[in-house]
């Protein structure tokens, strides 16, 4: 055993770390706040990582990669989430979007949207979720109606994230209504600009642009929009989802803040309850936890193994550590003075972090969702 | 008997005299490592000095030997608690589950042939379970069928608390086996002593045997055992397990208040060899003063059911919360106490079968916690009971 | 990074489990606990024939991992007997085992083994250790009893960060087992005609356990790759393993007989006797608010080493 990621990646997360410090504004908490120079901040630093190479380092050579290994991949991740995203909404197009169209998209797609996904230049939103559409996908009910060589889509999508800025929506919607509601699926690639399209954003406690309302009515499109085969779509997402699989490095967040608590609150520290001290001792452990179970589920997926029920303990671990996490810093702060620089910085990175961490068990695959998977092959192994 | 605040100030001193004179004294460490014999004595003498006292079935009409007031029985409970007395361990069944099913079920004859006996200490057991119908207990197999006015009952039965020393069993068996699972069940009267009834002890993990398995071969019921009509013995088990999930929560809830978290803060307080003490880490502290913050909360629900029972206006889903609610805070409490205890935990291995779940024999109490969320109806179910009677939501769908 | 131990670690695991298995599996537990003194002869030479006594944890990290997985199938029979302890016995000195001891009320379930044993406290005191004779049937006492301490030299971090890490990875043993036993029984036990399994309410309490197990198999493979690659918080990464092993062994235990029902209380059940002696393992040398407790002593404000445990790296 090996728990040693080697230098290359201790290298390369030394790099992340002095760039996020020079380039991203000490108060940064997120591209997707009500000032817009926050959004401004991540467009900029994703213009530089792609300059420098480390936008898309997981990319094949061809597009403009250099083919990084996974745990490359997988400190990037832990980086840039621990420093609240500073690639906004990029990590979308660089992390499946980019990789999806150069499995399934035509050679005119790929021409069109790598190079800019690769520049960091554009945003994408993923148009999946509806209303009575959410757990259940498959039951997605917006349809692309024939009309002459293209098709005509109406419906509603709901919960999705960066509609407001996005150029682009990765569109999953209904081509034909065939008896399994699997069938009949298609993907588009559709400009936010094309008529028909309404975005209504919904105020949410994560804050804004986190979650929208988006109207098509007639949408047009055609055979050149679509990715992949007509009909195929419910394959195609399925490899989405299983590029995500991971998902976001919420753990490293957590350990960033939670290591930083001593730090932040300096002679404090030792004034906080023992019980309290006891809780962030466990929630350290849990955080390592979380960690060596997102290691587990890449390791797997190097050796071509991982299944379904091992990336929903770690997606069940994750999303549990956020919420118990924010939680335990939310009493810490709540219980200090945290009215000097570095203690009142932290404070905002911790109610930042709560009020995000609300929604880990709900988004990209609830709780629920994810027990079930994982029960499955727990009880199917047998 | 009215119930004012006076009256029961007054009824309070008045049991609290009582047990005074009339609670053994040191009776938990006689009778810890008692033999079956000097258990059983013990049991009726106490349940006897209860009932000369009128404490015994407080809960029962008065003309059958109770009547008081739901306001007196929760300061009766209240006191017994306070004051230590053991528990009516043998006693339970028939002065819960027989009684209440006589009482709403049976025909005049039964219950004269039963109450007065059961006052004078005519033992019950109840069964129920079977190895194929614990959860599902409509799903029991164990037949009766008719022959003149006379059934034949074979089966097997399990989970019977101490059935070794009982003279009669609630049966419940399967008088018709073509009709739906629990249109088919019928409730009977079963004298133990009947041919064909063979009692087998069940160790459990630690060894003690109060459990048992009842093998039932040709077992003549006549028709007087019967209660209610036949096949409707559903409706009739319904009574009886509800009476299980309603008033004697009270009194369990109680003895944790009082002798469980008593000996909860003695374990705490008490300084171990090296000289560590439970008492003086603030992570303990916290966590006792959350289990007290919860205590008051389940006595507070239970009272409230108890008032609720008497108006007639509980829910149909509020005994299983009361049920739910303290076998859990039971568990909460035994894993704090097993792990304050230390070494001594494992050293304290036997305990007096007439105490409850709170005896200070923590690995006991322990284990016999996780016991609580599986017998009378699993936290499973009543946990479907609250979804589904209390707050309205559908049923589990069927599995594909 | 390599996530799993060597396969020659995980064969030797898989033979001990094969080899157990033909010694009597599951009912070497039960014939010791009928008979106590027969056990050392039934089950050393088992032992023995898997070469346990040639192993070497701190010579190189394929050792450590063979005695690691030996541990973790001697924790799937249950096997009554100290097989980690044994296996941490100190290079120097005349000993046979290391124990470790908590300074309040020193106790091993080491009964009548008539072995020499080491002891070491959590501050690295060393101890020549003696036990006492049985307080009771191990029915009762789970061979748990006494130790007399002697002081001796001071124990090495690795030697005690072992002799926490190896326990741990015997109840990860149990834990493996009492959960295949849960859903074996759920998928055959059938109520409202159809097995326990089916329900979505057992599902996920089975889920949930079984995080706890796979959080658990982790941490433990990461305190041993810490103490071999000699880090001087190995001890603060065997805590945090035992903190979250002693916690997950709750879980995994409380559903097992929740979900067994009344028939996992009893011993025709395995749950019934891996429940009743994991709780050594459990309860000694530590529970599970005193390693919480010595844990967060011993993190200070320093926390856990991780992505951002140097002082400077974390704020930006």
């Amino acid at each position: 055993m090996d728990f040693d990621m080697g230098d290359g990646v201790a290298g390369l997360r030394t790099r992340l770390r002095e760039l996020i410090r020079t380039e991203v504004p000490e108060d940064y908490l997120g591209a997707f706040t009500d000032d817009p120079a926050d959004l401004e901040a991540a467009q900029r630093f994703c213009r530089l990582l792609a300059e420098q190479g480390l936008l898309c380092m997981a990319w094949p050579e061809e597009w403009g990669g250099r083919g990084a290994s996974p745990w490359e991949q997988t400190a990037v991740r832990e980086e840039m989430w621990a420093h609240h995203e500073p690639r906004g909404a990029q990590y979308m197009g660089v992390n499946w979007v980019g990789p999806t169209i150069m499995r399934h998209g035509t050679p005119e797609q790929q021409r069109q949207h790598l190079p800019a996904i690769a520049r960091g230049e554009v945003i994408w939103c993923q148009g999946f979720s509806e209303p009575n559409a959410g757990s259940d996908l498959a039951s997605l009910q917006t349809a692309a109606r024939r009309d002459g060589d293209g098709w005509r889509v109406s419906g509603q999508k709901i919960w999705t994230s960066y509609a407001t800025m996005a150029q682009w929506c990765f569109l999953l919607c209904r081509t034909s209504s065939e008896a399994k509601k699997q069938r009949g699926l298609s993907i588009f690639l559709v400009p936010m600009t094309a008529p028909g399209i309404e975005v209504r954003p919904i105020r949410a406690m994560m804050g804004p642009h986190h979650l929208n309302e988006v109207f098509l009515d007639d949408v047009w499109v055609t055979e050149a929009d679509a990715l992949g085969p007509i009909g195929e779509g419910w394959t195609v997402v399925q490899e989405v989802l299983s590029f995500e699989r991971v998902g976001i490095a919420r753990y490293a967040r957590c350990e960033r803040l939670l290591q930083w608590a001593p730090v932040a609150l300096g002679d404090q520290w030792e004034a906080l309850p023992e019980e309290l001290r006891g809780s962030w001792a466990r929630m350290l452990v849990r955080a390592r936890r979380a960690r060596l179970l997102a290691y587990r589920v890449v390791d797997m997926q190097n050796r071509g193994r991982v299944h379904p029920g091992d990336a929903a303990a770690y997606r069940i671990a994750v999303t549990r550590l956020d919420q118990e996490s924010a939680e335990v810093l939310m009493e810490i702060v709540g219980g200090a003075d945290t009215s000097g620089e570095d203690a009142s910085r932290f404070r905002r990175a911790v109610e930042d972090h709560w009020r995000y961490s609300v929604s880990a068990t709900v988004a990209s695959g609830s709780i629920e969702m994810q027990r079930i998977l994982m029960s499955r092959s727990l009880l199917a192994a047998r | 008997m009215t119930g004012g605040t006076a009256d029961l100030e007054a009824f309070r001193a008045e049991v609290r005299d009582w047990c005074r004179h009339h609670v053994p004294a040191g009776w938990r460490a006689a009778q810890t490592g008692v033999s079956d014999e000097g258990y059983v004595a013990f049991q009726q003498a106490w349940f006897a000095e209860l009932g000369a006292a009128g404490y015994a079935v407080p809960h029962w009409p008065a003309e059958w030997g109770g009547g008081m007031s739901g306001a007196q029985q929760v300061v009766l409970y209240q006191e017994l608690a306070a004051q230590d007395a053991p528990r009516l361990v043998l006693a339970f069944v028939a002065i819960h589950h027989a009684a209440a099913t006589l009482l709403a079920a049976g025909t005049e004859e039964q219950r004269r042939r039963h109450l007065p006996a059961i006052l004078a200490g005519e033992v019950w057991v109840q069964g129920f379970s079977e190895p194929e119908a614990g959860s599902d207990l409509a799903a029991l197999r164990t037949s009766a069928r008719r022959d003149g006015d006379r059934f034949v009952v074979n089966g097997q039965k399990l989970w019977a608390s101490g059935a070794a020393f009982a003279d009669w069993c609630l049966l419940l068996a399967r008088t018709d086996p073509e009709a739906p699972k629990r249109k088919g069940i019928s409730y009977f009267l079963m004298d133990m002593r009947s041919p064909g009834v063979e009692v087998r002890p069940v160790r459990n993990s630690l060894g003690e045997s109060h459990f048992c398995e009842i093998f039932l071969n040709d077992v003549m019921i006549p028709g007087s055992g019967l209660v209610g009509e036949v096949n409707a013995g559903w409706q009739v088990a319904q009574a009886t397990l509800s009476a299980e999930r309603g008033m004697t929560m009270l009194e369990l809830a109680e003895r944790l208040g009082n002798a469980g978290f008593k000996w909860l803060l003695e374990t705490c307080a008490r300084r171990q060899p090296g000289g560590y003490r439970p008492m003086d880490d603030p992570t303990v502290l916290d966590r006792l003063a959350r289990l007290e913050t919860e205590m008051a909360g389940l006595r507070g629900l239970c009272r409230s059911l108890v008032e609720r029972h008497e108006a007639g206006t509980a829910g149909p889903a509020d005994a299983s919360i009361v049920k739910l609610y303290y076998s859990e805070l039971l568990q909460r409490t035994m894993d704090l106490g097993v792990e304050v205890a230390g070494l001594d935990a494992h050293r304290v291995m036997e305990k007096p079968p007439s105490s409850g779940w709170e005896s200070g024999a923590w690995v006991l109490d322990f284990i016999g916690s996780w016991e609580w969320t599986i017998p009378g109806g699993t936290s499973e179910i009543q946990r479907s009971i609250i979804g589904e009677r209390g707050l309205g939501l559908p049923r589990e769908p069927a599995a594909s | 990074m390599i996530l799993e131990l060597c396969e020659e670690a995980q064969d030797f695991g898989r033979s001990a489990l094969g080899a157990i298995e033909a010694a009597g599996g599951d009912r070497l537990v039960q014939a010791a606990e009928a008979d106590p003194a027969q056990r050392q002869a039934a089950i050393e030479p088992v032992l023995a024939g898997l070469g346990a006594w040639q192993l070497e944890p701190r010579r190189n990290l394929e050792e450590m991992e063979a005695a690691a997985a030996l541990c973790r199938s001697a924790g799937h029979w249950a096997l009554p007997y100290p097989v980690a302890a044994r296996l941490c016995r100190p290079a120097a000195g005349d000993f046979d085992g290391l124990l470790v001891v908590s300074d309040v009320e020193p106790a091993a379930p080491v009964a009548g083994l008539g072995l020499r044993w080491a002891a070491a406290g959590l501050d690295g005191q060393g101890y020549a250790a003696t036990a006492r004779p049985a307080p009771a049937a191990p029915r009762r006492s789970a061979f748990v009893t006494r130790l007399d301490l002697q002081p001796a030299a001071r124990v090495d971090t690795a030697d005690l960060a072992l002799a926490l890490t190896l326990p741990c990875w015997t109840l990860l043993g149990m834990l493996d087992r009492a959960m295949a036993l849960t859903c074996a029984y759920v998928l055959e036990r059938q109520q409202f005609g159809q097995p326990l399994a089916s329900f979505q309410g057992v599902q996920f309490q089975l889920t949930d356990a079984e995080v706890e197990r796979v959080g658990v198999e982790e941490l433990a493979k990461y305190a041993l790759w810490s103490i071999e690659s000699g880090r001087p918080d190995a001890v603060d990464d065997a805590l945090a393993l035992r903190a979250a092993a002693v916690e997950a062994a709750e879980i995994v235990f409380r559903v097992a007989h929740q979900l067994h029902g009344a028939i996992g209380f009893c011993d025709e059940t395995t749950i019934s006797w891996m429940s009743r002696y994991s709780a050594p393992l459990r309860r000694l040398p530590l529970g599970l608010t005193a390693t919480r407790t010595e844990l967060t002593r011993r993190l200070g404000r320093q926390g856990l080493a991780g992505l951002f445990s140097s002082p400077s790296s974390t704020s930006q």
